[in-house]
């Protein structure tokens, strides 16, 4: 929603927002009062201009940072994991920047291509937040590009393709299933075949922590991994995947989110050690 | 034999290449590695510990394109086997794995 309204803001400078939570607000209060501080937190009252509502800090609440940018820059990441708790180990900081920085050059590098024209949002943009919840820790990047589903077929070979379709037992005939294929991509570009390989290196967040759960939302697909040690529980609208042992879920949607937003969650415990 | 500390170039290891961001593997690979190779006749020690972290991008331009670049491969191996990497050893291993790769590449 945050890289929607700048966006738009970007392009009419003289557009207005309001914000409102109606009904919602009486029925419940602390939910209202979460999702406000919430949006105070990432910015979202100041990029559209408003006074944020004044309310007291809850507990519990998730302690989100955000920025955005259009070049793959390190330090930026860096700056967002730096505000992470101290417990939080070294090894495992440098980890999450590995996933960080290259979800950051996937949206610069792929997610806007010159070709899309008035369909593109022509700035690379992304957006970075990292939030802090009781126990665990959330990472998520977004651009407002064209796609997985759109970029995936026109970066790689199609036998190369086709090797992974049989692999992960897909046709890749939706949205959900072509991201799905994306996180095994080691290499892309047609022609130039020692390019990729971030996408394994944002599927791997799953391996190094055993409890994380990685969304991977484009267009009007997601896909879901989860690590070993991750129940295996996730919300409901979501499909196993077959033959993944309940690791893997898929989901299609009706509209689409028109960029990807990669999201993953991984406990304190896993980043302590 | 010459250490080279990553640090010196960035403590943020940035994305593949220069038009993606700053500190790339491309540019590193351009400005530090082929220049102190040259120096010193491949006798490096490419200390990788001290930086936030590495995105494999990063690690596979900056050495697997030495070989990519025309660098003889069993110059590039050697500095693979004389990196230190205290903190990660495993990206010693990453390192030689995408060096290995862009070598069979080449060869094949």
């Amino acid at each position: 929603m945050l890289a929607e309204v700048s966006y738009l803001l970007k392009l009419h400078p003289n557009l207005s927002f309001g914000c409102s939570f109606g009904k919602r607000r009486t029925r419940n209060k602390k939910s209202s009062t979460e999702i406000e501080q919430i949006l105070q937190k990432i910015g979202f009252f100041s990029a559209i201009g408003r006074p944020a509502p004044t309310s007291m800090p809850l507990e519990g609440v998730a302690v989100w940072e955000q920025l955005s940018g259009s070049l793959a820059d390190g330090s930026l990441a860096a700056s967002l994991l730096n505000n992470l708790p101290n417990s939080i180990s070294k090894r495992s900081k440098a980890h999450l920047y590995k996933g960080a920085i290259e979800a950051m050059a996937n949206s610069v590098d792929h997610a806007y291509p010159v070709e899309a024209g008035d369909n593109s949002n022509a700035e690379n943009r992304w957006w970075m937040l990292v939030g802090k919840k009781q126990n665990s820790i959330t990472q998520i990047v977004c651009d407002l590009g064209v796609g997985i589903p759109v970029t995936l077929p026109k970066k790689h070979e199609e036998g190369t393709l086709t090797k992974i379709f049989r692999k992960i037992g897909v046709l890749g005939s939706c949205d959900a299933e072509l991201i799905h294929a994306s996180t095994f991509i080691k290499r892309s570009r047609t022609n130039l075949p020692y390019r990729g390989k971030g996408a394994a290196d944002i599927r791997s967040i799953t391996e190094h922590f055993p409890s994380a759960l990685l969304s991977i939302r484009s267009n009007r697909g997601c896909y879901v991994v989860a690590g070993l040690a991750h129940p295996g529980k996730i919300r409901d609208g979501y499909e196993e995947i077959q033959g993944t042992k309940g690791r893997e879920w898929s989901a299609s949607y009706n509209g689409s989110i028109h960029g990807t937003m990669i999201e993953w969650t991984v406990s304190l415990k896993d980043l302590e050690a | 034999m010459k250490k080279i500390f990553v640090t010196d170039f960035s403590e943020f290891p940035g994305p593949r290449y220069i038009n993606l961001g700053p500190d790339s593997g491309e540019l590193f690979r351009k400005t530090v590695l082929l220049r102190e190779i040259e120096k010193n006749n491949g006798e490096l020690a490419v200390v990788l510990d001290g930086a936030f972290g590495y995105g494999s991008s990063f690690l596979d331009e900056a050495f697997g394109g030495l070989i990519r670049d025309g660098v003889p491969k069993e110059i590039v191996l050697k500095i693979c086997e004389n990196l230190v990497s205290e903190e990660d050893p495993s990206l010693k291993l990453e390192i030689t794995q995408w060096v290995r790769d862009a070598i069979a590449h080449k060869e094949s």
